[in-house]
């Protein structure tokens, strides 16, 4: 195994040990009362596992579509995925009576259709990078669009409060219930991925050097997209929006493992789920009232993300 | 710079973080410990001062007082059992704590969120600090308080968090306070859960005289006003009105009026034209953040407004604001009934003298006198009308 692969690993469990030691309700671990170990494992544990699958499936499904689309700014939120996974989500609480199953179900299905709207008019549009780009604002405006339009539909009282709660995204009050539906998309997204890590290297290589490798071009681009849809519509639908952590982890691991995607892929998920967690912990015991996580990830994630590319300026220079 | 040197200039950064993280979450834990064993302290000085004043009721057994409980139905239809007896109370719902203040029980409340902070920083002066838990409390900080009761709403927004803190065993209330008899069933299980199953019959019996007296005046009465309910929304940067499911606007039909937004569900922009074509004969201005004097400046210096049939009449009025509005579901609706009445129906009105009533009101329920309390808004009607 890799070495920084294996820093990371260490690094994510030691963080995930101390996320469960940590909260607004202070006591040491090692000896805790029952109360205190009901708050380890009924509220921390759901919710920093959670916030670590998330993270990871986030990080994956960002790698997964930077080397599909063979462009390092794609994303979930880029390709209109994330917008419209929200767009389901209001849908549902709108229109059908409470299930978070049905939320999700519903997520999953118009976040898939936003990313292949996407991809089609891109198509459209010409093709290439920029194409994909624009394509991306378009769906992502379109369905922000509709997004606002069941909002303002929605009674304030019961509907709309807790859209603004889910789009804001947020892992308080996550329990082992509502992790539960989540699981398996999440674990079927995640471990496909995984998987599938080599087919990435030669799919960024560009389709006609795929085929020439022998690669079924069109079935493995489809399943790739199809898993991390599942995965970050799944991560939506537990959490709601959570901006940055997708496009920036797969930075991040880049400059610890480097372009090679058999260790970059598990490098992002690690990254990914070491700084959902991180801006997760951020988020429950700052303050006695639960901070945004969208404000948390985008603190973090932004001031990283350019870091790093003014790194990179500095590491293409000096070589 | 190779790769080599930033991976471990970034471990270097993680490791100081982690050591920052850990020197300030044990300095913290030395901090809250303290303050913990404080707390835990007084509150079991309360807890046996109290128990031994039952001691007749209890029974105990080996030596311990078996813990007494109190069981209502709340607005789910959910039983549910709150250990006696009930001295911390947290709000998740910022309308629970007026009505908790108005049963005289607002010592009660430890903290939360809660609505009408300049009034009740008046009847308490913590309670300011109290609602420093913002309006997201975290499920840990409720845990450490230790609360007998929490209280919700029934809204969609809440129920992950109750769901979490019953399966922790911290009792739950969930309230819906949208229309008068929901108002009434709200006061009477506080009631009972607090032994005040008396005074909030006083409290209740008091609403519902206002209420009759209402409908006997309006019952004979051949035209309704047609009335536009405004504010403006400094998160929207725009005036808005109320639909015809809000509290507001059923308590302008109760006292004999028409919402001309009554179509409308929730809260929803308005603009000039759409108010043209309504052509209210009263405005009522309320006032949530942004201050009612710039909404009646918006509408005075808008030329546009001045066609409107309640401006031109100079019937543009600001419902009396103590910090709630006063047709608000908050206490004091039933003066905001009263207010309505008289600004609705002035001829009907003409032998209620809303000053006194209120004056009456805030003695008696609050124990503040007229003076004490800062109202704004045209609460003597008679004398503003040209």
């Amino acid at each position: 195994m890799d070495k920084a692969i294996l820093k990371l690993t260490v690094f994510f469990i030691f963080l995930f040990i101390t996320s469960l030691s940590v909260g607004r309700l202070l006591f040491p671990p090692w000896h805790a009362n029952a109360l205190d170990r009901t708050i380890i494992t009924y509220v921390r544990l759901p919710r920093v596992a959670a916030a670590s699958l998330t993270g990871a499936a986030l990080g994956l499904a960002g790698v997964a579509l930077q080397n599909i689309f063979r462009n390092y700014l794609a994303g979930p939120g880029i390709l209109g995925v994330t917008s419209g996974s929200a767009f389901g989500a209001v849908l549902a609480i709108l229109l059908l009576p409470p299930n978070p199953a049905a939320v999700q179900l519903t997520a999953f299905v118009f976040g898939l259709m936003a990313m292949l709207l996407a991809y089609y008019l891109a198509r459209l549009a010409g093709g290439g990078i920029l194409a994909l780009i624009l394509a991306g604002i378009v769906t992502s405006a379109l369905f922000s669009a509709c997004v606002g339009m069941v909002k303002y539909m929605a009674d304030p009282y019961n509907k709309l409060p807790a859209m603004v709660y889910w789009l804001l995204g947020s892992f308080a009050g996550t329990k082992w219930s509502d992790l539960a539906p989540a699981v398996p998309p999440l674990l079927i997204g995640v471990v496909t991925l995984l998987l599938l890590r080599w087919v990435l290297n030669v799919l960024s290589l560009g389709d006609d050097e795929a085929v020439a490798l022998g690669v079924n071009v069109g079935l493995f681009r489809a399943l790739t997209i199809v898993a991390a849809t599942l995965a970050t519509s799944a991560s939506t639908s537990l959490a709601g929006m959570i901006a940055w952590v997708g496009v920036v982890s797969p930075h991040i691991a880049r400059l610890l493992v480097g372009y090679d995607n058999r260790r970059l892929v598990p490098a992002s998920a690690l990254v990914g789920a070491t700084l959902l967690l991180f801006c997760d912990d951020l988020a429950r015991t700052l303050s006695a009232a639960e901070l945004p996580l969208s404000v948390m990830t985008n603190f973090v994630g932004a001031p990283i993300l350019f870091a790093i590319l003014v790194r990179r300026r500095a590491c293409l220079a000096g070589s | 710079m190779s790769r080599k040197a930033l991976s471990k200039a970034i471990s270097v950064a993680i490791i100081v973080a982690i050591v920052i993280c850990i020197i300030a979450g044990s300095a913290y834990y030395l901090h809250i410990s303290k303050r913990a064993n404080f707390t835990t302290t007084t509150s079991v000085a309360a807890t046996s001062a109290t128990t031994s004043t039952r001691t007749s009721t209890t029974t105990r057994q080996g030596g311990a007082a078996t813990t007494q409980y109190v069981v209502v139905v709340d607005a789910r239809g959910k039983k549910v059992k709150i250990p006696e007896p009930v001295t911390r109370v947290i709000a998740l719902y910022g309308m629970a704590p007026p009505f908790l203040y108005l049963l005289g029980v607002g010592n009660k409340f430890y903290g939360g969120w809660s609505w009408g902070e300049d009034f009740y920083k008046l009847v308490d002066p913590e309670f300011n600090k109290k609602i420093g838990f913002g309006r997201s409390m975290n499920v840990e900080e409720i845990v450490k308080v230790r609360p007998q009761l929490v209280i919700a709403a029934t809204w969609r927004r809440f129920s992950k968090m109750v769901s979490q803190l019953e399966s922790l065993g911290i009792p739950v209330v969930c309230i819906k306070i949208e229309n008068i008899n929901e108002i009434y069933s709200t006061i009477s299980m506080f009631g009972k859960i607090f032994h005040k199953e008396k005074y909030a019959n006083t409290i209740i019996n008091y609403y519902k005289s206002i209420v009759n007296e209402v409908e006997s005046k309006v019952k004979s009465v051949s035209t309704k006003p047609k009335v536009l309910i405004l504010y403006y929304s400094g998160r929207h940067h725009s005036l808005r009105t109320f639909g015809g499911d809000m509290f507001q606007s059923k308590l302008v039909e109760l006292a004999g009026g028409v919402n001309v937004a009554g179509n409308l569900s929730g809260k929803k922009g308005v603009n000039v034209e759409q108010v043209a074509k309504w052509n209210p004969d009263i405005i009522l201005i309320i006032q949530y953040g942004v201050p009612a004097s710039k909404t009646l400046q918006l509408i005075r210096n808008d030329p546009a407004w001045q066609a409107i049939k309640a401006v031109k009449d100079g019937k543009v009025y600001v419902v009396p604001y103590d910090g709630e509005n006063w047709i608000d579901p908050c206490p004091k609706w039933a003066l905001g009934l009263l207010w309505l009445g008289k600004v609705l129906h002035p001829q009907q009105f003409k032998d209620v003298n809303l000053t006194e009533v209120a004056a009456h009101f805030y003695k008696e329920f609050f124990n503040l006198s007229l003076s004490e309390v800062h109202i704004t808004g045209n609460l003597t009607v008679s004398t503003a009308k040209g």
